[in-house]
């Protein structure tokens, strides 16, 4: 009936430990996403050209708070030992978009307007 | 003197009319209808089905767990679920009432009788659709429904049995036993009196979806209880099991656990807990 490793007395194991994968990870996590709200309200009373550094931070944690969100749905619903075809695929997909993205990033905050400049721009449209 | 007696003979079988009138004359009828998961391992290919059983409200006790008695006793034997203390202690008739998972022997019956009440057992995961995708990966899953009402908790105790839910301590008192200050012993309050009814775990979506290697609220909550215990010296050991990706880190503090819990307890409190140890750490 019920499938398990081991017989019903034994206790089940727990995967090697790895800070990088627990709580390192997870405070990372936590300090990128509350760094965003000052970070957002810098660039929301600056503007994009006259602090492209602060441009440029912004563009990089939102794209590794979404980075980091995503991946998490993998790990939630696509876990490889349950896909072992499927969630590679998805990880792999998931890390090309994101390297795409910064790359993107980076050159409309060199070579154009710019992340800031651009959603204040959009919001006055 | 005949016509004295005659009197009180008379009054005397009117009173006890009167009051066997009161007792006998039951209030009306409180109809209502339970519908009620039945699902039967002799006849494995029946899809599971639900059962309408109507009985009166005020020939029944006032919990949900009186109703099923009844229906157990007076209406269908082979209705099958874990009942044992009748009074929110033992965990046993942990069960899915209208929607909220709870001790049946703490639900009180909803007396509106226009409202049908349906009880299911704890939720399982259907992990179907996995297994049909993917039939030759095998993996241990899951809570599986035993009968009726009564759902297969072996992974939840094996979960349990891996946090070395017991004092750990290799250096033993002189003589007597370990002494605690009052302040160490209130750490422990609202994390001892959990009673493993899987009411928490079984609500919890992310252990629906990775039960296998997360450890789910009930688990995790016990896991704090020993490393908050100032009599507890593996304290280290028990955190250092927990630093990886799965094993507590898919709770995503959704709170399901703390507001099904028919105890008041705060398992995703406790959880937290134990991240800020490990970040502190």
């Amino acid at each position: 009936m019920c499938q398990v490793d081991g017989t019903v007395n034994d206790p089940i194991e727990f995967p090697p430990s790895s800070r990088t994968h627990g709580s390192y990870h997870w405070a990372f996590e936590r300090l990128l996403a509350a760094s965003l709200v000052p970070m957002t309200a810098a660039a929301f009373v600056t503007s994009g050209s006259s602090y492209p550094v602060l441009d440029g931070l912004l563009g990089l944690s939102l794209v590794m708070h979404s980075h980091i969100g995503f991946d998490s749905m993998i790990v939630d619903y696509l876990h490889k030992r349950k896909f072992p075809i499927l969630s590679p695929i998805t990880t792999w997909t998931l890390r090309t978009m994101t390297v795409g993205v910064l790359v993107g990033i980076y050159q409309f905050n060199t070579n154009d307007i710019g992340l800031t400049e651009l959603i204040a721009k959009v919001w006055t449209a | 003197m005949q016509t004295a007696s005659a009197l009180r003979s008379s009054v005397r079988s009117s009173v006890r009319s009167f009051a066997s009138s009161a007792r006998y004359q039951a209030s009306p009828a409180l109809n209502k209808e339970f519908k009620i998961y039945r699902w039967n391992p002799d006849d494995p290919a029946k899809k599971p089905t639900l059962q309408s059983y109507t009985i009166d409200l005020n020939q029944t006790g006032p919990m949900i767990l009186d109703a099923l008695i009844k229906i157990k006793n007076e209406v269908d034997p082979t209705l099958t679920f874990r009942r044992s203390c009748r009074e929110g202690i033992c965990g046993s008739c942990a069960m899915n009432i209208d929607g909220q998972n709870t001790l049946a022997c703490l639900c009180r019956i909803d007396r509106n009788p226009s409202k049908k009440s349906k009880i299911y057992p704890l939720p399982h995961s259907t992990f179907l659709i996995v297994t049909i995708l993917n039939p030759l990966n095998t993996f241990a899953f899951t809570v599986y429904i035993v009968k009726d009402l009564v759902p297969d908790l072996t992974l939840f105790y094996k979960q349990y049995k891996s946090i070395k839910p017991y004092l750990q301590n290799d250096n033993l008192p002189e003589q007597g036993e370990f002494l605690q200050t009052q302040e160490d012993r209130k750490k422990l309050d609202g994390l001892y009196e959990c009673i493993l009814c899987a009411c928490c775990s079984t609500s919890c979506p992310s252990y629906w979806w990775n039960q296998d290697e997360y450890l789910g609220p009930a688990t995790l909550m016990q896991a704090y209880r020993w490393i908050a215990d100032s009599r507890d010296s593996y304290g280290s050991q028990r955190k250092e099991q927990l630093q990886n990706e799965m094993s507590m880190y898919r709770c995503h503090t959704i709170f399901n656990c703390a507001r099904t819990c028919p105890k008041g307890l705060n398992p995703a409190e406790a959880i937290a807990k134990i991240k800020l140890e490990l970040a502190a750490d």
